[in-house]
């Protein structure tokens, strides 16, 4: 591989969201280079969700309902413009992307099979993941899309204002290069801590980390603390889906408690569900158990979730005749949270010629305060991966390339400069400590000013031995190196986002600031001016300007 | 809660399972695949799925704590100062 490559845009990220973008732009005409640390397609949470897309159905679904109870949910914080936008754009891909032999689940009259889940009003269109994406990977390839694999991205290359490019390494020797690109997308890392739930482990804030670095700014922050329900002893999530066609849960004296209005009548899904677990083994009735004999569509899930029937054979494990405990299962953005990189209806952030997608990018102007809503992370990555792909497409073709050179010796010094380093604490320990932290019910489901500062207080810390007792003994360990440095700052921006909002909102709830308080109507923005971070609110209610979805 | 064993024995050295290893723990080695970051796994199963020759062993089972989740709200954890 040659230490620079040109091009007109660099993906950064082959999830769901990435792989999108990378297609798009190919599909008109850009070069484009897409980039994974790990492979393009089987990399990230898309490929081991369950396959629920958020869609609405025009002649099935009446827009106006669905714009209507999101904006109930929202509480104030999302937009009628992006809802109408999302949900009309996004129904246009899917027809497009099915009528292109990409596979979703359709009935014996050629329809989308449709589920329900929870949120405000939900129906998804259903696809095999796993499948979807070798397709978009094989998409790509064909249009001459350059894949490189075992590509850890640690920034985007600036000049002055101007997004120039990506640098990085190879995974394998240590190499390090530079992709020149006119524009750049990023689909990476969400707003996570690679969480202990298979599929959410790669998922480690670099995206978030890497656009903040280059002036762009975060928004809905606060609302990174997306709870899912996994397994205590072993490692998968997204139980709560099965909860919403059969399943349900119970206490140490198999009462069900999920089930009573107070939990359902509030706009917060997942996070609902794992505050009322926390309530339940405070009270002494812990732990908690997962019931799925009446779980309905098992045949379904084995074809949607081929892994999670795997790791079940391979364990000898009876997920649905047995009861296993659970426990709420922190996974950040993935899953249905509204932070990431604020983006507009052009999947522009704030910087001109870097744009965003998927889980990256904030989803807070279609979902609000409102946290955990079935089908929304791939309805999203699916979108605005199209969006931002079509972009960056369009941005590179009217730019003019950068033709100054890149110090090769001086990006080498800067990335590599942990390597080699005598290390004191190993990175993996400081990330795990990290990913322990945020996911304690009492910092980010429960939460405190005082407490939210002891958590920042740790962060700070911790970035503190990272820069100084920690290194790594090779490229394996240097990306973890740089995930660990990518989630101190998105936790650091999470923190201070959810100290400044001191009331309590859809799944931002404050112990100390129980109530909504309407002086709160705003969004939170989170930005970095020389390496610090501001918190600030802005106001969000902005109208869309372009479509989406088109072909 | 990671991959066991890769039974050399069995595989066929077609490296699919270090390809689609989504945590890099799987590497071409000299000799076929090899487990270098173990303590990464996921446990996805990605490299089973895979595999032609079933030569792929994993365990479901979590081998590190999940942490605190509860927090101070678990009756069963010394109560901790704000």
């Amino acid at each position: 591989m040659n230490n620079v490559i040109k091009a007109d845009v660099a993906v950064v990220g082959g999830g769901l969201a990435g792989i999108n973008a990378a297609r798009r732009a190919a599909e008109l005409g850009a070069r484009v280079v897409l980039l994974d640390k790990a492979r393009a397609g089987t990399s990230g949470p898309s490929a081991f969700s369950s396959g629920d897309i958020l869609c609405w159905v025009p002649g099935q679904d009446s827009l106006g309902d669905w714009v209507q109870a999101y904006l109930d949910a929202g509480e104030g914080l999302n937009s009628r413009a992006w809802l109408t936008m999302f949900f009309e754009g996004h129904y246009r891909l899917v027809e497009n992307l099915a009528g292109r032999g990409f596979p979703f689940i359709l009935d014996g009259n050629g329809n989308f099979v449709r589920r329900s889940g929870q949120g405000p009003t939900v129906k998804c269109v259903l696809a095999p993941m796993q499948e979807f994406q070798e397709k978009n990977r094989q998409a790509c390839a064909s249009l001459g899309v350059t894949i490189l694999d075992r590509f850890c991205a640690v920034e985007v290359l600036m000049q002055g204002p101007r997004p120039v490019g990506v640098a990085g390494f190879n995974l394998y020797d240590g190499r390090v290069s530079a992709v020149l690109a006119r524009s750049v997308v990023i689909s990476t890392g969400g707003c996570s801590y690679r969480g202990p739930f298979f599929g959410q482990d790669t998922a480690a804030g670099e995206g978030l980390a890497m656009a903040l670095a280059s002036g762009a700014r975060l928004a809905y922050m606060e609302y990174g603390n997306h709870y899912d329900v996994g397994l205590a002893s072993f490692d998968t999530c997204g139980h709560s889906r099965f909860a919403a066609h059969g399943g349900r849960y119970v206490n140490s004296l198999g009462g069900a408690f999920h089930e009573r209005d107070e939990t359902r009548s509030r706009h917060v899904y997942g996070n609902a569900l794992a505050k009322a677990m926390v309530e339940e083994v405070r009270a002494g009735k812990g732990p908690i158990y997962a019931d799925l004999s009446g779980f309905r569509d098992r045949r379904l899930a084995a074809r949607l979730m081929p892994n999670l029937m795997l790791a079940l054979d391979c364990g000898g494990i009876d997920l649905f005749g047995d009861h296993h405990e659970v426990v709420p299962a922190f996974t950040g953005t993935s899953g249905a949270s509204s932070a990431g990189i604020w983006i507009d209806p052009g999947g522009r952030t704030s910087v001109a010629g870097l744009f965003a997608a998927g889980d990256s990018a904030c989803k807070g102007m279609v979902t609000g305060a409102c946290v955990g809503i079935s089908g929304i992370s791939l309805a999203w990555a699916n979108f605005t991966g199209h969006l931002a792909g079509q972009g960056a497409a369009g941005y590179a073709s009217a730019s003019d390339g950068w033709d100054g050179g890149v110090d090769l010796r001086e990006l080498e010094g800067r990335l590599l400069s942990p390597l080699g380093r005598r290390a004191v604490k190993g990175p993996r320990d400081i990330l795990r400590a990290l990913s322990n932290e945020m996911a304690r019910a009492d910092v980010s489901l429960i939460r405190s000013g005082s407490r939210l500062a002891g958590t920042l207080g740790k962060v700070s810390t911790w970035r503190w031995e990272l820069e100084n007792l920690s290194g790594a003994e090779d490229p394996h360990e240097l990306m973890i190196w740089y995930e660990a440095k990518s989630s101190l700052s998105v936790a650091e921006a999470t923190l201070l986002a959810a100290m400044e909002r001191r009331e309590s909102r859809g799944g931002h709830y404050r112990e100390d600031y129980q109530d909504k308080n309407p002086e709160f109507d705003l969004v939170i923005a989170v930005e970095e001016i020389n390496g610090v971070k501001c918190v600030k609110f802005v106001d969000e209610q902005e109208v869309p300007s372009v479509g989406g979805g088109e072909d | 809660m990671a991959v066991e064993r890769i039974d050399h024995d069995e595989c066929t050295g077609c490296l699919l399972c270090a390809e689609v290893c989504p945590m890099d723990v799987i590497r071409p080695g000299e000799n076929g695949p090899r487990i270098s970051y173990r303590e990464d796994c996921q446990s996805c199963y990605m490299c089973v799925q895979k595999c032609p020759a079933g030569a792929v062993e994993v365990s479901p089972w979590r081998v590190y704590p999940l942490g605190r989740i509860y927090g101070r709200f678990d009756p069963k954890e010394r109560w901790i100062p704000d």
